[in-house]
C-alpha cells in the first residue's frame, strides 16, 4: 500500500513576494540567502522544489525504491486555483505525508491554503506533516549537524536506517516526543522485524549497537 | 561516452530511416526480382525495337500491366513486413524502380556480351543509345512477366527466404498490429475512466509480443525501428499505473492529462488552461506515437 504524500512549496514565481515580505519582517539575511538560492531551489512547479542539495523530494522518497512505497500527489497541490475555489479536487486524495516549505509560512496563497487544511490535517491521526527547512540556511546550525554526525556517529547512522532519534529543536518537539514515543514499540514487546532486517543488513555479522 | 551514445544514436536513426525508404529489411526481394532478367544472358530473351518513336504508343500501355502488377505485390508484402504505413507508397515505389532499374542495366550488360550492343560514349544520348536502353528496359519488365515463378512464390507465401522476413517475424507484427489497432480504439484516450481491464490485457499482450520479437534472431532493422513503440508502451504501462494508483477522480484526470492530453489533442490544438505535459513530455510524445501510429485496415 503505497503512502501518499503531497509537498507544500513555493513556485518560483512566489518568491519574490516572498523576499519582499521576510525583509519587511527584518530577516534581510534570509531574504537575499532565498533570492540567491531561487535558481537552485524552486521551478515552475511546486515538484520542482529542491530543498535537499539539489534534489526534489519526489527524486528524494523514489530514487532507488522498485517498491515505490511513496507516491506524489502533489500535482493535486499544484493544480490548485489562485483563489482556491477547487479546493474540492482534495477531498478523498487520501494524502498521509505533507512536506511544507519553510518559506511557503509566508506566502499569502500558501497562508490561505493552510487556513483551509490545517484543521483536515490535525484532525486526523493518520496525517503526518513535516517542515522542510534547508540546512545550509544557516551556517552555525550546519556546524551544530556535523558535529552531531562525528560525535554520534552510530546514532546518526541508525537514525539514516529508520530508527527514531529526531532532531528535538524547540519545546514543542519535545512535548511531540512525550506524546509520541508510548505509541513506539516498547522493549521485550513484538521486535520491529523490518527494523531487525535493516540492522542486519546494515551491520553484518557484527556486533550491533544495543540500549543500556 | 555521450558523443558516442549521440554518434550511435544517429546512426540507428538512419538505418531506420533508409530501411523506411529503401526497404532494407527485405533486401532479398530486389535480388529475386532481378534474377530473372539474367535469362537475357542465355539469349533467352531478345527484342528488337525497329523504329522507337512509332511504337512509343504500344510500349507505354504494355509495360505498365507487369509494372503495376509489381508494385501491387511489393506493396501488399511490404504491408506485412513493416508495422506502419508510413512511406508505403513510396518505398513501393522506389523498390520497384530498383529493381526495373537493376533488371534494364542486366539486360544492356547481356546485349553488350552477346555483341548486340557496343559501348561507347560517343554515342551517349543518341538515337540508338535511346532504343537500346528501351530494349533492355522492355526485356526487363519482359522478364519479370515471364520468369517471375520464384519472385511471385516470395510475394506471395511468408516462406523463410537469405534476404527477407521470416514468418514467424511476420506473424508477431502481424499480432503487434492488431493490438496496437485496439489500443488506438481504446477508450482511455477519451478519458482517464477509460482504463478498463480489456486495454490492460491488451497492453500486457503487446508487450509480450515485443519481447518475444526481440528474441528472435538476425531482424536488427526491424528491432531498432520498433524501439520506439517498445519505449511507448513502457511510458504507457507506467502512465496506467499511475492513474490507477491515484487516491481520488482529481487527481487521476490531472495524471490523464499529463500523459493523455498530448495524444488525444494530436491534430488539434491544445484548449486553453488545459495544463500539457510537463514533467513527462518523452511519456506524453512516446504515448501519442502509439496513438498516431499509421496502422492501416
Amino acid at each position: 500500500m503505497s503512502i501518499r504524500y503531497a509537498v507544500i512549496a513555493l513556485k518560483e514565481k512566489h518568491v519574490e513576494p516572498v523576499v519582499l515580505q521576510l525583509n519587511a519582517l527584518k530577516m534581510e539575511r534570509i531574504a537575499e540567502w532565498l533570492k540567491k538560492e531561487r535558481h537552485s531551489l524552486y521551478g515552475p512547479t511546486m515538484e520542482d522544489w529542491k530543498p535537499f542539495n539539489g534534489q526534489s523530494v519526489d527524486a528524494f522518497l523514489q530514487d532507488g525504491d522498485p517498491q515505490q512505497v511513496f507516491y506524489s500527489e502533489t500535482e493535486l497541490i499544484d493544480n490548485l486555483r489562485d483563489d482556491l475555489s477547487n479546493i474540492d479536487i482534495l477531498v478523498g486524495a487520501e494524502i498521509e505525508l505533507f512536506f511544507l516549505d519553510v518559506f511557503a509560512l509566508f506566502s499569502d496563497w500558501h497562508q490561505n491554503l493552510a487556513m483551509r487544511i490545517d484543521n483536515s490535517v490535525a484532525d486526523n491521526r493518520d496525517k503526518k506533516c513535516c517542515l522542510v527547512i534547508p540546512y545550509n540556511l544557516s551556517d552555525e546550525v550546519l556546524q551544530v549537524l556535523n558535529r552531531y554526525r562525528q560525535v554520534w556517529t552510530s546514532v546518526v547512522k541508525g537514525y539514516l536506517l529508520g530508527n527514531f532519534c529526531p532532531v528535538v529543536l524547540r519545546a514543542d518537539d519535545m512535548m511531540h516526543l512525550k506524546k509520541f514515543v508510548p505509541r513506539l514499540p516498547r522493549l521485550g514487546s513484538v521486535p520491529n522485524l523490518g527494523k531487525g532486517s535493516a540492522m542486519d543488513q546494515a551491520w553484518g555479522s557484527g556486533q550491533k549497537p544495543t540500549l543500556g | 561516452m555521450a558523443d558516442r551514445a549521440t554518434r550511435s544514436l544517429s546512426w540507428s536513426d538512419a538505418l531506420v530511416k533508409a530501411d523506411l525508404v529503401f526497404g532494407l529489411r527485405g533486401w532479398g526481394l530486389v535480388l529475386y526480382g532481378v534474377l530473372p532478367a539474367n535469362l537475357a544472358l542465355l539469349g533467352m530473351l531478345e527484342i528488337k525495337l525497329s523504329n522507337l518513336a512509332n511504337l512509343l504508343p504500344f510500349i507505354v500501355p504494355v509495360v505498365f500491366l507487369p509494372l503495376a502488377t509489381t508494385f501491387l505485390l511489393i506493396r501488399s508484402r511490404h504491408k506485412d513486413w513493416y508495422l506502419t504505413t508510413r512511406l508505403l507508397n513510396i518505398r513501393s515505389l522506389i523498390v520497384t524502380g530498383i529493381i526495373v532499374l537493376l533488371a534494364t542495366l542486366i539486360s544492356g550488360v547481356s546485349g553488350i556480351i552477346h555483341g548486340r550492343y557496343a559501348l561507347s560514349w560517343a554515342m551517349l544520348g543518341s538515337r540508338q543509345h535511346l532504343t537500346t536502353i528501351a530494349e533492355s528496359f522492355l526485356l526487363a519488365v519482359g522478364s519479370l512477366v515471364l520468369t517471375s515463378t520464384l519472385f511471385l512464390t516470395i510475394l506471395t507465401r511468408d516462406g523463410n527466404f537469405p534476404g527477407i522476413p521470416t514468418a514467424d517475424f511476420v506473424t508477431l507484427l502481424k499480432d503487434i498490429r492488431g493490438e496496437l489497432r485496439l489500443l488506438q480504439r481504446s477508450p482511455i484516450w477519451s478519458g482517464f475512466s477509460g482504463l478498463d481491464a480489456r486495454t490492460d490485457q491488451n497492453v500486457t499482450s503487446l508487450e509480450q509480443h515485443l519481447v518475444k520479437l526481440t528474441t528472435l534472431s538476425a531482424h536488427t532493422l526491424p528491432k531498432l525501428a520498433l524501439a520506439p513503440v517498445h519505449s511507448g508502451v513502457n511510458s504507457f504501462r507506467r502512465a496506467a499505473k499511475e492513474i490507477a494508483g491515484a487516491g481520488n477522480d482529481a487527481s487521476k484526470e490531472i495524471r490523464w492529462k499529463r500523459y493523455f492530453a498530448l495524444a488525444a489533442n494530436s491534430g488539434s490544438k491544445l484548449e486553453e488552461g488545459k495544463p500539457a505535459p510537463a514533467r513527462t513530455p518523452d511519456d506524453a510524445f512516446m504515448i501519442q506515437l502509439l496513438k498516431t501510429m499509421p496502422l492501416g485496415d
